[in-house]
């Protein structure tokens, strides 16, 4: 069942500067549908606008056009009971642990508002036993020794895990997790993943996992699917084996042969993918038609105001003109144990 | 799963605020060094009537006296101990100067909070009448009402002192209420179907607890200033103990120009100027503490 | 003849002497750095690699000092580091060995265009012949790093983007051409392709100019990417040194093992990786005998106790650990 329907959205933001109003367009025609109990992985680097994605999926950003539907309910124009189950049913983990949680307040407290304000008549025993249980689940053991704490007495995984007990507290549905590791140090970051992981086996918990960190996907993903992101669009999309064994777009393809593989020999036997030009993208200076044409080696002159759509090859859309120009770079597919088709 | 204990009740947590406030103000030595000041002319507003019995009784042959053991400042113009005066008096002044504070604090707190969090129209709205209130001309207002009105008693004196002070603390909260909104954990309240009431009370106040209390001490050290000043323009009754009202009685009976008067100026002047170096001290010795501890990261 | 190794690190201990204890952030730390080629020092947070490393330009954040040890330079003749003074250690600084910091700590100058903080620097060290000969200086070196020359000396940091940014820097480390660049995760905050980019810049410049970059980091992609040589560290103390393909194809000490299984990989399942148990180490508080002890799976009594010493394994490896032969090994380097 689909859980999350995303169509043609469009975010722009508009800025009064000095040089009057400007409108830098973030998201463009974004469409993915979310089933029910997957993980699945929205990738790219900084500035192609998955962060916005994820907030205007829980409601922290309005989009300018489009629709979100939530199990068939329009987020925006639904009535108040269905607003109502959506904001307790989608929820957001933050980047930076440090500064979702208010630096007054213990543990504890931070825990104790959400809950209360989902759940106005359950008596404080009751409260206090789901919080320590949630505590315990993310891994935080003795919950006892965590609650009075403050978040800047606590290391960065531990901060992260209370994000996440926090958020499971409120009973989503669907979780948005943007770049949870990235400010974890490197020892700990498994262990939050493999996290993520089990609750979605053991819950049954949709989550969306945000990330610039391909090696990751195939980690905490590998079943699953993936929509890869430049400049606020999905340029490919399918399932994780597939995209990263046999990409088909030019800027998966460049984005797959930088990931390193800790393996020399694999990683210095690799083919290189050359671009046209290492200028990094700017959002608001890119072109109407494919964000990717000034540094791609296959785009011709009309790439550049061309009006990106699907290009279906079975199950895995891609948004290329000229896709068939474009050469294999399957080098990870036979990893992955499957044949890979185009 | 046992109930867990203390850490959930409101008031210990409130005991816990409260001792963490107290150690970071033992630990920051500007900070407990003006709280012992500010804490000492305390106890005399509340108990140095009774330490140091005022004798009133005028007598002009005991006037202007030099210091000696039975008089430790010597007296005033009418033969009364300074000492005694300046002890008797902190009680009032520190009364107008909490009144004050209170008054301005309680204004400025709740109208920069609305005005920050709600934005918007109300923001516009609430923001065109602390400017109104902000560019009153203090001075001439004040020596207009003083050929209308005197002010006799001090709850009076604290709303008049007021009206001029809570548009410059409502501004201040406005901006530090605008950038605190903006941060991840109050975004996330809204998506946590957390409620307005909470975020203000709850989330957004205790992170501007330190500035309140800054400003608060700020405003009462103001407040004793300013207070001065009106006695002087004749626009409030004073006590003669209180200290403004030992400077102006002076400066009336002429004591400028009589040296062997000037203790009767100087004296209440510098029991000011310890109050001020107390207020100071704390107020830039809790910024301190504070700052640090909110960047750490 | 030149000596094959720039660098030795002769059983150096640092201590950071505070108040009420001694925090000791590298133990009898012993390794020779070969001329020449990329040698990577790896481990994460607290495994010491940037405090020894900065003991080589003797940059050790105070209150750190050397308490034991001494780290030499073989240049034209060996030096002591911690002995240079004055006018030699600020000719030793950025003539014979310089600095790429990480992308996040700028250390350019906001207030200053590029051009003007290359010379600044050129001509502080007497290095500037003329003014043709230095602009014939700065188009090699931005040549190398693959940036617009005119463009880029005319502007400010601001103006830059981050990869920009970083190549400048490197640039600027090249400027006085030193024997040795220090690299302390030169491309972290970066995105991926751009990351790839500088890396393959980086290779392409040592292997041309034979200069030798000692490079800092926690990723062992990027290790496997660009390293000839591999240091490990963990908690202070050195565990495994190779070079990178035998450090990858044998992965013999537990710890080294621990960490390349444990990185997430694309050619890699889910469940072929396997965190290192245990909690990261406090360095307040380590433990007797070998500092990865308390996480190993082999670990025996012996380990508990006795810290093993940095054994020659192969021609180009070695290893500290108990499983792998601590009786009658060289234990020096050579």
């Amino acid at each position: 069942m689909k859980i999350l329907e995303i169509e043609k959205l469009n975010m722009v933001f508009s800025s009064r500067g000095l040089n009057g109003t400007e409108r830098v367009h973030v998201l463009r025609d974004i469409d993915l549908d979310i089933e029910e109990g997957e993980i699945m992985a929205l990738v790219g680097e900084s500035g192609c606008g998955k962060t916005t994605l994820g907030k205007i999926v829980t409601g922290l950003l309005d989009a300018t056009s489009g629709s979100v539907r939530f199990e068939g309910n329009d987020i925006v124009r639904c009535g108040k009971k269905e607003k109502k189950e959506y904001r307790k049913s989608v929820q957001f983990i933050q980047q930076d642990s440090y500064a979702a949680l208010n630096p007054v307040k213990t543990v504890y407290s931070s825990m104790f508002a959400p809950v209360r304000a989902n759940n106005r008549k359950m008596p404080k025993a009751e409260i206090d036993r789901m919080i320590a249980d949630y505590l315990e689940m993310v891994g935080l053991t003795p919950a006892s020794l965590f609650l009075g704490k403050y978040p800047h007495q606590l290391s960065g995984g531990q901060r992260q895990r209370v994000l996440i007990a926090r958020v499971l507290s409120l009973k989503p549905r669907l979780i948005v997790a943007d770049e949870p590791i990235s400010m974890i140090d490197v020892s700990l970051r498994l262990s939050i993943l493999q996290l993520l992981s089990e609750l979605n086996k053991k819950l049954d918990l949709t989550i969306v996992y945000i990330t610039h960190d391909l090696s990751t996907v195939r980690y905490v993903v590998g079943e699953g699917r993936m929509a890869v992101m430049y400049l606020g669009e999905i340029v490919e999309f399918g399932k994780v084996k597939e995209v990263i064994g046999n990409p088909v777009h030019p800027y998966t393809q460049a984005l797959i042969s930088s990931v390193s593989i800790p393996d020399p020999v694999v990683e210095r036997s690799k083919p290189a993918i050359q671009l046209r030009s290492m200028e990094v993208p700017d959002i608001r200076r890119r072109c109407d038609g494919c964000g990717f044409s000034d540094r791609c080696l296959y785009a011709d002159s009309e790439c550049s105001g061309w009006k990106l759509k699907n290009t279906n090859t079975r199950e895995h859309a891609v948004k290329c003109k000229n896709i068939a120009a474009v050469p294999r770079y399957d080098v990870f597919g036979e990893r992955y144990g499957k044949e890979n088709h185009s | 799963m046992k109930p867990l204990k203390a850490a959930g009740s409101f008031f210990a947590d409130l005991w816990k605020s409260f001792r963490t406030f107290c150690s970071m103000i033992y630990s920051n030595k500007k900070a407990f060094a003006g709280a012992i000041i500010l804490l000492v002319f305390v106890f005399l507003a509340l108990f140095g009537r009774l330490i140091f019995p005022y004798d009133d009784t005028t007598s002009f042959a005991d006037m202007y006296k030099q210091p000696s053991w039975e008089h430790w400042l010597g007296t005033d113009g009418m033969g009364r101990d300074l000492f005694d005066m300046i002890i008797y008096g902190t009680r009032d002044v520190m009364t107008i100067a909490f009144l004050t504070a209170l008054i301005t604090v309680s204004i400025g707190v709740i109208v920069g909070m609305v005005a920050g969090y709600a934005g918007g129209w109300t923001d516009k709205i609430i923001g065109m009448v602390t400017n109104v209130f902000m560019s009153l001309p203090t001075f001439p207002i004040l020596l207009i009402l003083s050929m209308f009105i005197t002010i006799k008693d001090n709850f009076t004196l604290a709303v008049i002192l007021s009206v001029f002070s809570w548009p410059g603390l409502a501004r201040a909260v406005r901006s530090q209420i605008i950038s605190l909104k903006e941060r991840d954990f109050i975004q996330i309240c809204k998506v946590m179907g957390v409620g307005r009431g909470h975020i203000v009370f709850s989330e957004l106040m205790p992170n501007i607890m330190s500035f309140i209390a800054i400003n608060f001490i700020s405003s009462m050290k103001n407040a004793i200033t300013a207070s001065v000043g009106m006695m002087t323009l004749g626009l409030a009754l004073f006590e003669p103990t209180n200290w403004g009202g030992i400077i102006v009685s002076a400066r009336n009976s002429g004591a400028f120009a009589i040296p062997a008067a000037q203790l009767s100026i100087v004296a209440p002047v510098v029991t000011i100027m310890i109050f001020q170096i107390g207020a100071i001290l704390f107020s830039n010795g809790l910024d301190e503490a504070f700052n640090p501890r909110l960047r750490k990261n | 003849m030149e000596n094959e190794n720039i660098v030795t690190f002769d059983n150096v201990t640092i201590d950071y002497v505070m108040k009420k204890y001694n925090l000791r952030a590298v133990t009898d730390f012993t390794l020779n750095i070969r001329r020449g080629g990329i040698t990577a020092f790896v481990g994460e947070s607290g495994s010491g690699k940037t405090t020894a490393v900065s003991a080589l330009l003797q940059a050790i954040s105070s209150p750190g000092k050397i308490t034991q040890g001494k780290v030499v330079f073989h240049g034209d003749e060996d030096v002591d580091v911690s002995e240079l003074k004055g006018e030699e250690l600020r000719r030793f600084r950025w003539e014979q060995v310089s600095m790429v910091f990480q992308a996040s700590q700028s250390t350019l100058n906001p207030l200053m265009t590029i051009y003007d903080q290359f010379y600044e620097t050129a001509f502080y060290h007497g290095a500037v012949a003329s003014k043709e000969a230095f602009a014939e200086r700065l188009d090699e070196l931005f040549d190398m790093v693959k940036l617009d020359a005119r463009r880029v000396l005319k502007a400010y940091p601001h103006q830059m983007s981050g990869g920009m940014k970083q190549r400048v820097m490197i640039a600027f480390a090249l400027l006085l051409r030193p024997s040795l660049v220090i690299l302390d995760e030169p491309t972290t905050a970066l995105d991926v392709i751009t990351q790839k980019y500088i890396f393959n810049q980086l290779i392409e410049i040592n292997r041309k100019l034979n200069t030798t970059f000692l490079l800092l980091t926690h990723d062992i992609g990027i290790v496997a990417k660009a390293a000839d040589y591999v240091a490990v560290m963990y908690a202070g103390s050195i565990m495994e040194y190779a070079d990178v393909y035998t450090l990858f194809g044998e992965k013999l000490h537990p710890y080294t093992r621990g960490l390349i299984n444990s990185t997430p990989s694309l050619i890699r399942d889910a469940g072929e990786i396997k965190p290192i148990p245990g909690a990261p180490p406090d360095i307040r508080s380590l433990p007797e005998g070998c500092p990865f002890h308390p996480r190993c799976e082999f670990c025996t009594e012996r380990c508990k106790t006795q810290k093993p010493k940095l054994i020659r394994r192969g021609e180009h490896h070695w290893i500290a650990c108990h499983l792998y032969g601590q009786d009658g090994g060289e234990h020096e380097n050579s």
